[in-house]
């Protein structure tokens, strides 16, 4: 462990560390050859601003490369993240404070709304994407322990716009995708008994619902495995 | 993308990334998506740390890392200041939730509620990254504005001019809480205890 330096010659010191003073001037050298702890001091500041150099290159670098090797999925994983964050954040912002009394007028408004709501999914020209209503998808089978693997199925309804895609990734390594699906239009897909056979025992899989312009508009994740 | 740029170009993506990040903490929908192409090298930037790590976290442990690190940006979006580009300002986040992260694995191991595989003894790339690591764990102990002078002075290669203004302090000033977090930080990295806050 090195001393404190004498008080004298702090400015001296800190000058020198920024630079702005000469190792060789005389007020320096005067410095280092009479006090053995400023000595100490300086050498031992002068390896940490080494290594925050090289801990600030290899930070740099390190993003670079990251830029470098971004794969589409990892884009469309932040969006989801993101896009689910943004979602239950403006949810929370925009509920109202609970109130006592006067729920009559809200429940009517309420009443409307849901009525106006089946009134409108039922007409022939509305969107698809009316019937999931909060914009929300939700995974529904296969779910927990399961005989196999029969048909993924997950809440939405066939688009006549955007698309689903289905992602199955290894439960023990889920950095592996062992089967995408893409472009979906039904609420479900059923694997072929080769492309069943072909998956791992335990999964974990990915709805994603994409509108026409390719945006992730939901998503859902479930786990399953194959019962022994 | 970040490309070699001059501190001039750093600072006026700094100020935008700011600005848009100020955007999608109002609520804009459309900002979320530009938020997502600045920020979609979050996985490959942890997934890098790993690598250099020696593979420190297991595959299934790196994914639910990722995870955790974009809900945890997110939630942190409002301390972001702009004092440097969004992707910089991630690594720093995700570098502390990898930590965490390890530690928190080390502590369950050593309860004894999971069997680890015995991990390789690092080789000497892996000494130094470990190194290097312990500069950034000081860095963060230090906390503001002692931290981001001197990640502005020796990550984004800032003269003291730019500092000041980048972080809105008198050039003197700036030079001062350099010296002296310099100073804590050796104490700290010693593992002594730091001198009262800059």
């Amino acid at each position: 462990m090195t001393r404190e330096p004498d008080p004298k010659y702090e400015t001296l010191l800190q000058e020198l560390l920024l630079g702005e003073r000469n190792l060789d001037s005389p007020e320096v050298q005067e410095m280092l050859s009479s006090s053995e702890s400023c000595r100490d001091l300086y050498a031992e500041l002068r390896e940490l601003q080494g290594d925050l150099e090289a801990s600030g290159s290899e930070t740099r670098s390190e993003i670079d490369q990251a830029v470098r090797d971004t794969v589409p999925a990892d884009r469309d994983r932040v969006a989801q993240v993101f896009h689910q964050q943004s979602s239950a954040q403006t949810r929370t912002a925009s509920t109202p404070p609970r109130r006592s009394g006067g729920h009559l007028p809200w429940a009517l408004a309420a009443g409307f709304l849901v009525l106006a709501g089946f009134w409108f999914v039922g007409r022939d020209d509305a969107p698809s994407q009316a019937f999931l209503g909060s914009g929300s998808i939700e995974g529904l089978a296969p779910v927990g322990e399961v005989s196999d693997y029969e048909t993924f199925r997950w809440r939405g309804e066939t688009l006549a716009s955007g698309y689903y895609e289905l992602r199955i990734r290894d439960l023990q390594d889920r950095s592996r995708t062992a089967k995408s699906v893409t472009p979906l239009l039904e609420p479900e897909w059923t694997p072929t008994s080769e492309e069943r056979a072909a998956l791992p025992p335990a999964i974990e899989w990915e709805i994603l619902w994409y509108d026409a312009s390719r945006e992730l508009v939901s998503s859902d994740r479930k786990s399953a495995r194959r019962s022994p | 993308m970040i490309q070699k740029s001059t501190t001039a170009e750093t600072a006026d993506l700094a100020a935008r990334d700011l600005a848009l990040v100020k955007q999608v903490l109002a609520g804009e929908p459309a900002c979320v998506d530009r938020l997502v192409e600045r920020l979609q090298c979050v996985p490959a930037m942890i997934r890098a740390r790993n690598r250099r790590w020696g593979q420190a976290l297991r595959p299934d442990e790196v994914e639910d890392l990722i995870q955790d690190c974009l809900v945890v940006l997110w939630k942190k979006l409002g301390t972001f200041a702009g004092l440097s580009p969004l992707e910089h300002w991630a690594h720093r986040i995700c570098s502390l939730e990898m930590m965490n992260a390890l530690r928190a694995r080390d502590r369950h191991s050593a309860a004894g509620t999971e069997v680890v595989e015995s991990v390789p003894e690092p080789c000497q790339e892996e000494l130094v990254a470990t190194d290097r690591h312990r500069v950034g764990e000081g860095l963060q102990q230090l906390g503001p504005p002692a931290e981001d002078i001197i990640r502005l002075k020796h990550f984004e290669h800032l003269t003291f001019d730019e500092i000041a203004r980048r972080t809105g302090t008198a050039v003197n000033t700036a030079k001062s809480h350099y010296y002296r977090g310099l100073r804590r930080l050796r104490q700290v990295l010693q593992g002594l205890a730091p001198e009262e806050a800059a």
